[in-house]
């Protein structure tokens, strides 16, 4: 949180009591001016600028009700209201922040849903996609033989064997329709740019991913500069690069016993233009460190191939590079860019 | 067509792929009948005729795997598994519950037809060990209730004699019963009447 936001936060309440004083004179209706400026202060702003708000009314209402030259006892009742305008103010802030608290737990709870769904879909869209085209292709193969065998009979039965070749065409287009399907499919997921704080984008997902370390005997270790200047970019799909990354991390050090395992996540300033992201395995490392960007191109005995390719081109979406950087003793560094002018990005 | 005639069974959700192995099977000279799902598979009157069945894993209700296990045991034609999803441990369940083979969409073709080949060989055999023990069934059925309780000592290579002591009968009465046995089973010798004895499970 930056000084400008809380400055704004807290600056609510205060312009928001002090109208209440303006107008509140004249009407002769204080206790509800004040209120209203509570209530508004405590929605927009939260906690901490609606219990000021309390205070500042407080005060400003105290002063305007409370007989303050006279003695106590002459006029209780002016007490009577101050209380009960205090435990009224207080209320009506403490309900609008729990209804606050409760809707936030929501969309934090949806917001982690969808995340993990999409995490969940790289893995099982290219799964899906290689069985969808292979369906077809099972079928091109098998009419064409079908096809030759008609041909080749004695006599040759061509009627039959036209109907295979019928068939091998319109499977044959089948098959490139999904490609094609598929092509739109990652033509269609435009980046959705905000600035980010790339450090609060690591922690989450060192989240998601903490459990799995701990399962796994490897410790996390982290080291963030804390000066980093905010980058335009999509939420969700850096969240994936880093969560991919993290995650191969993970699983290279899956075989290794003669080390300790840890996983070392960097970000720092590059340069005036840029900043940089490494994540560091103690693993097995690679070895053949172009050919891992290729599609469908695996080292692991389940994977489908996909994960550093989509990296890669979210990074090139964000006008950065993704590469592996050389590390001194085992595993591998893969290091990534981003630009801080949004411009460099198309 | 002649009889024996093998008929592969195809078994796959995908119209695409029911299609194009119904085509190849046939112009490689086989009888075929494809199944959209395992219900039509089961309730299917199948010809007597040896056979194999091309299965796809994934399918509407019910699967492959629980389709294999539901016809384990009876005259079951043997099973080829064919699919697009295939992991280790349905691949693993799969052999155990006796496929021929299993396959992955996309499959190489000569793979397949060796699969088909060994799996109608394999259906053949099981028909003829079939049909021959329901044919010593029906011999051994023939047999009268005392009959069946000299079979034993005589494949136990007990003499007529001993036999008679055993059951405290006359050896003229079990040399009878031995006749009678030779015939009805159509038993050229003692030997193959031990052989026939052995099919039947009796010792």
């Amino acid at each position: 949180m930056n000084k400008i936001s809380v400055l704004r936060r807290y600056g609510l309440p205060v312009i928001a009591c002090g109208i209440a004083l303006i107008v509140a004179r004249p009407l002769r209706a204080e206790s509800s001016s004040f209120v209203l400026a509570i209530i508004i202060s405590s929605l927009f702003a939260g906690r901490g600028p609606g219990l000021l708000a309390v205070g500042l009314s407080a005060i400003a209402f105290g002063l305007s009700n409370l007989p303050w030259r006279v003695s106590p006892l002459t006029a209780p009742s002016s007490y009577v209201r101050f209380a009960v305008f205090l435990v009224v103010a207080y209320t009506a802030s403490e309900l609008i922040e729990s209804k606050r608290r409760s809707e936030e737990a929501l969309r934090t709870s949806q917001a982690q849903l969808s995340r993990a769904t999409r995490f969940a879909t790289v893995a099982e869209l290219a799964a899906s996609i290689a069985h969808e085209i292979s369906q077809p292709l099972s079928a091109v193969v098998a009419n064409g033989l079908a096809c030759m065998q008609w041909l080749s009979a004695e006599p040759p039965n061509v009627t039959n064997a036209k109907v295979a070749a019928e068939r091998i065409v319109r499977d044959g287009k089948d098959a490139g329709e999904i490609v094609s399907r598929i092509r739109a499919l990652f033509r269609k997921t435009t980046l959705e740019k905000v600035n980010l704080n790339i450090n609060g984008v690591i922690e989450e997902v060192l989240r998601l991913i903490r459990k799995e370390a701990i399962e796994r005997r490897i410790a996390i270790e982290t080291d963030l500069d804390k000066r980093l200047p905010p980058v335009p970019g999509d939420r969700v799909q850096l969240q994936q690069v880093i969560f991919n990354l993290a995650l191969n991390g993970i699983e290279a050090m899956e075989t290794v016993t003669d080390r300790s395992k840890r996983l070392l996540i960097r970000s720092k300033v590059q340069n005036a233009d840029s900043i940089l992201v490494e994540i560091r395995d103690y693993g097995t490392g690679l070895a053949d460190s172009e050919r891992i960007y290729e599609a469908f191109y695996t080292t692991k005995e389940k994977g489908m191939g996909m994960g550093l390719s989509i990296c890669r081109s979210i990074v090139e979406a964000h006008g950065g590079r993704l590469g592996t950087a050389p590390s001194q003793g085992p595993g591998t560094t893969f290091v990534f860019t981003l630009p801080l002018n949004a411009k460099a990005s198309s | 067509m002649k009889q024996d005639t093998a008929i592969i069974y195809v078994l796959d959700d995908d119209y695409r792929v029911r299609e194009a192995l119904s085509s190849l099977f046939l112009s490689l000279g086989h009888r075929v009948e494809v199944f959209a799902s395992a219900a039509e598979y089961l309730v299917f009157k199948k010809p007597d005729s040896p056979a194999c069945l091309v299965l796809d894993l994934d399918l509407p209700g019910m699967s492959g795997l629980e389709l294999q296990r539901a016809i384990a045991g009876s005259d079951t034609p043997p099973i080829i598994f064919l699919t697009g999803h295939g992991d280790v441990p349905s691949s693993v369940r799969a052999m155990k519950a006796g496929a021929v083979e299993f396959l992955l969409k996309p499959f190489d073709h000569e793979e397949l037809l060796r699969a088909i080949d060994a799996a109608i060989a394999k259906d053949r055999e099981a028909r003829v060990k079939r049909a021959e023990t329901a044919d010593l069934q029906r011999r051994y059925a023939l047999l009268t209730p005392r009959e069946r309780e000299v079979l034993p000592f005589v494949v136990a290579g007990l003499l007529n004699k001993q036999t008679a002591a055993e059951l405290g009968t006359s050896e003229i009465t079990i040399q009878v019963h031995r006749g009678q046995i030779m015939r009805k089973m159509a038993a050229s010798s003692l030997a193959e009447l031990v052989k026939m004895a052995g099919k039947l499970g009796i010792s």
